[in-house]
């Protein structure tokens, strides 16, 4: 079974919002489509993007039974980075989805 | 000021670091060790080492101010308690031992963003600690891939310059930002200590984290390099 785009934006906006959850107040994330991921003008560092990306990988398995890795060296080297924000995470889950069904 | 300068002949502490080649931040030419303002003498693998976002220098009494900001700020409620003044501080960094390299974390326009440290070292048994891992400047590192690139230079270090076997360390288990990161950079969990830290007022687990050399080849340099591949090409307009 694979993602669709709806619930795809809904775990990585979950995700977000549990990063939110380990975040001081002056650190808070805008949990929004539009929120920026990475680059120049990203809300998030690092360390709570790799949080978020082990929540969304795990969540996506919890669902669908399907095992999608967003960090392989395909996606790293992606130009434009699906990290952009994240919609444009949540449309690469679920073309990763779509290419495991 | 840093300066350099000569004082013996090092033998290098393993076959592994004697033929590393580090892009740069590699080990000094054989005859000089390096002191730092205070007249410290460091060994020759105790330099600055360079990435591409992110640079690691060697924490000198200098950095006394900065560190302690971060120290008491809510991002290390996690870590152990440390110094209480400046002068604390200053001294702390003065005494670390030989055992221990303790690095500050700056962009590459020397904005100092957090510490890094790797403890215990062991030559025997050719393992050791990172440990005091701290980012103190959050809006500074928001979008750039800090922890990855500074976590990475620090276990090139261990173990191409170092040529350590084995790095381990123990996380607080309410710090599950940190538990993420570690376990997708590579650590495997190895146990849980409970009650092992008394941390802002409480007991807590620590849970125990290792990485071996074959993992850091296999699985690490991947993933924290991919990581700043991809801050590379966020970055770019």
């Amino acid at each position: 079974m694979s993602i669709t785009k709806d619930r795809a934006l809904e775990l990585v906006l979950a995700a977000l919002a549990s990063a939110n959850e380990e975040l001081d107040a002056s650190e808070q994330v805008t949990v929004a489509p539009d929120t920026q991921l990475f680059g120049a003008d990203a809300q998030i560092n690092s360390l709570t993007l790799v949080s978020l990306i082990v929540d969304v990988e795990q969540a996506v398995d919890d669902e669908t039974g399907q095992s999608i890795s967003l960090t392989d060296e395909a996606t790293m080297n992606r130009d434009p980075s699906p990290f952009r924000n994240a919609d444009t995470l949540s449309d690469y889950m679920v073309e990763l989805s779509n290419a495991g069904d | 000021m840093r300066v350099v300068r000569t004082i013996s002949n090092p033998t290098p502490k393993s076959p592994e670091r004697a033929g590393s080649g580090l892009q740069s931040g590699g080990f000094a030419p054989k005859g000089t060790f390096i002191a730092d303002w205070t007249g410290a003498v460091h060994e020759p693998d105790f330099i600055r080492l360079e990435g591409e976002f992110v640079d690691l220098l060697p924490l000198v009494p200098d950095h006394a101010d900065v560190t302690l900001g971060w120290r008491g700020g809510a991002r290390a409620r996690l870590l152990n308690r440390g110094a209480t003044s400046a002068e604390q501080q200053r001294n702390w960094i003065a005494t670390r031992p030989t055992s221990e390299r303790n690095y500050l974390i700056v962009l590459k326009d020397q904005t100092p963003v957090g510490m890094v440290s790797l403890v215990d070292i062991d030559m025997v048994a050719r393992k050791a600690e990172p440990a005091r891992f701290l980012i103190g400047d959050q809006d500074a590192v928001r979008g750039v891939p800090v922890a990855a690139e500074a976590l990475f230079l620090l276990y090139r270090h261990a173990f191409d310059v170092l040529g350590l076997h084995r790095l381990y360390g123990t996380i607080a288990a309410p710090n599950q930002p940190m538990m993420k990161f570690h376990e997708y950079s590579g650590m495997r969990r190895e146990g849980v200590l409970r009650d092992h830290l008394f941390l802002d007022g409480e007991f807590h687990d620590g849970i125990v984290y290792g990485l071996l050399e074959s993992e850091y080849r296999s699985v690490t340099t991947r993933r924290l390099q991919g990581l700043v591949a991809m801050g590379r090409r966020t970055s770019q307009p």
